[in-house]
């Protein structure tokens, strides 16, 4: 004879993972009125709307538009709850692609031969412990990356005033991480001379490093950003940390000779 | 002979035909009533939210130590970021913290011990009622406060605090249940801020958002990966491997096996953008759980996110019913069940 599914039974006994509404006393046991439920289920619903909402306008990107209009139209309904409700999310997990690591590298104090300034690399497995304090620091060097607006006014801003706003607060942004990440390092150091610099570390591909025997951690994999349009393009960082300028970099290509993409991290 | 009126479609619809039509529509919508009440608001044992409160505290109270233990760095007046770099990276949206205003090291100590004191609370359930809306609005204020150092493992905390102050999850394995037993024991009456281990509602609306919520993290998850072509030609999780930032193990030996590396990629995009519909029926579900097990397992050993690996299993617990979570309890205390 086939069981009713929602009889209640008593907790001990012992049974198969189910969902939780399985087990449990019907629905006309809750002790809550019609109104009450009819309430919460308008709350549960908006709140769903705007745990979905976030994710939907980030996925909605592309080059040609910041977000899909419908996307952002719901996303702007629910602003207020979404962002002091920490629900701002897009979930991309190493996604689209898993991409190179970024770095912070901090030369303090002067070159004054034969003293070498002192170079600090944010994050560093060798200094950062617990591995979760480690990783608070690793995300503060991807945020940095993640901030970066180059100097240079977009030719594209020239004509249109919404992308020219956006570029100077997203530079005005960029210069205000970067400058505070500098005076923590000087209060820190206790040095005045404080130089930060972007690093990327560049992902092997498995000809690197089963044929080549490169490590993953070959100083040849680390390349110093660029901080404006018009210094050169990446260079490799050889230590000690080369000045921006002179060697050519390595083309940053997986194996199948595509260029490696940014992803996002956890 | 009955009337014959014209419908939509360009048939002629009788009244009996246009009786059945409002018969359907009603009892579609009394069904639809009826299972959705049931999927909200089916009194639900609070066992399974119980051992949640319990992980979810304890990562929470080890999180705060970590950020305790360089403080300063963090929150200070000459923090990596600034409570004023802070308000204009928020600047017109509405991610706000009163920890963006406070500079004065003993009142950000002062507030850390708090935050402390109310993790450690929250985790042992004592005053459940009250420590867990208070670890959920500290913590949230921290996380609006850190932004630049946040990752996954600040989302899923987010999330589980947030679901479970809507539940009685102190009712059960805390110092509140014990409370409330002695009280009993003593003949006294029930206090309202000692919850009773009893099925509730609120257990059962806190269970689905929980829920719901992490099928629509996997759901983004999983679409995302859809767009990234290194996710299809197999080599995703070479570069996962090779992330020597991220690497905790060295795996890379696994290259040499790039069918498996492909077979695991394909699985982990499968599973993870169909998790949303695999996780509810019956039959399905231990395998959806055994994989977001394997997987997350996989990025807390190989990927050092322990942390955050950890606690995406804890939230796939949320699928687990109390009824079979109460029993693996008593089986591992070896206490009877009743307790």
């Amino acid at each position: 004879m086939a069981k009713d599914r929602n009889t209640a039974k008593t907790p001990n006994q012992h049974e198969a993972p189910v969902a939780s509404n399985e087990l449990a006393p019907p629905a006309s046991a809750s002790p809550w009125s019609s109104k009450w439920r009819l309430i919460l289920s308008i709350a549960v619903t908006v709140h769903m709307v705007a745990v979905f909402a976030e994710p939907f306008r980030f996925f909605t990107r592309s080059s040609q538009r910041s977000f899909s209009p419908d996307a952002g139209y719901i996303r702007s309904w629910l602003s207020a709850y979404i962002d002091f409700a920490y629900l701002h999310h897009g979930y991309f997990f190493f996604a689209p692609n898993p991409g190179p690591s970024h770095l912070i590298s901090a030369q303090i104090g002067k070159v004054t031969p034969p003293n070498q300034p002192k170079e600090i690399l944010i994050p560093d497995k060798t200094v950062q412990w617990p591995r979760l304090y480690y990783h608070r620091h690793f995300m503060l060097s991807e945020f940095l990356h993640n901030s970066f607006a180059p100097p240079e006014q977009p030719a594209e801003a020239i004509n249109d005033p919404v992308i020219d706003q956006q570029w100077r607060r997203d530079r005005e942004l960029y210069v205000a991480v970067k400058s505070s990440i500098e005076n923590h390092f000087r209060i820190s150091e206790k040095s005045e001379a404080v130089i930060v610099r972007r690093i990327e570390h560049a992902l092997p591909n498995d000809i690197q490093v089963y044929r080549d025997k490169w490590k993953l951690n070959d100083p040849r994999l680390y390349i110093v950003l660029p901080e404006s349009l018009a210094e050169q393009t990446p260079t490799l960082v050889n230590p000690p940390l080369a000045p921006v300028g002179s060697p050519v970099p390595l083309p940053m290509r997986n194996d199948s000779g595509a260029e490696v993409v940014e992803g996002g991290s956890p | 002979m009955k009337p014959k009126v014209p419908n939509n479609s360009g048939r002629i619809a009788t009244p009996d035909t246009q009786a059945t039509w409002s018969a359907n529509i009603l009892s579609y919508v009394t069904d639809f009533s009826t299972a959705w009440n049931r999927f909200w608001f089916t009194p639900t044992f609070p066992h399974t939210l119980g051992v949640l409160r319990i992980a979810t505290g304890a990562m929470l109270f080890y999180m705060h130590m970590v950020w305790g233990s360089d403080l300063l760095s963090f929150l200070g007046p000459d923090a990596w970021l600034t409570g004023d770099v802070i308000r204009l990276i928020h600047q017109g949206d509405y991610t706000w913290s009163y920890l963006n205003y406070i500079d004065s090291p003993p009142l950000l100590w002062a507030h850390h011990a708090l935050m402390l004191m109310v993790a450690l609370c929250f985790a042992v359930g004592f005053g459940t009622r009250i420590t867990a809306p208070l670890a959920w609005f500290l913590n949230l204020m921290y996380c609006h406060r850190l932004t630049g150092h946040l990752f996954g493992l600040d989302q899923v905390m987010m999330l589980l605090l947030m679901y479970l102050m809507l539940a009685p999850c102190g009712s059960v394995y805390s110092v509140d249940a014990w409370l409330q037993r002695k009280r009993k024991r003593a003949g006294k009456s029930p206090s309202w801020w000692l919850p009773d281990a009893t099925p509730s509602s609120a257990t059962q609306v806190a269970t689905r958002l929980m829920q719901l919520h992490l099928c629509v993290i996997y759901l983004f998850g999983g679409i995302s990966k859809l767009r990234g072509e290194m996710w299809w030609d197999g080599s995703a999780l070479w570069y996962a491997l090779v992330n020597w930032e991220y690497q905790s193990i060295d795996a890379v030996w696994l290259g040499h096996y790039p069918t498996l590396l492909g077979a695991l990629a394909h699985i982990t995009i499968f599973w993870e953008t169909f998790y949303c519909a695999t996780v509810w029926p019956r039959f399905s579900r231990p395998w959806t759980l055994a994989l977001a097990i394997a997987v997350h397992g996989g990025i807390a050993i190989g990927l050092g996110m322990i942390t955050f690996g950890l606690m995406m299993i804890v939230v796939n617990l949320s699928f687990i019913s109390p009824i079979t979570m109460r029993a693996i309890v008593a089986k591992i205390t070896r206490r009877p069940a009743s307790e």
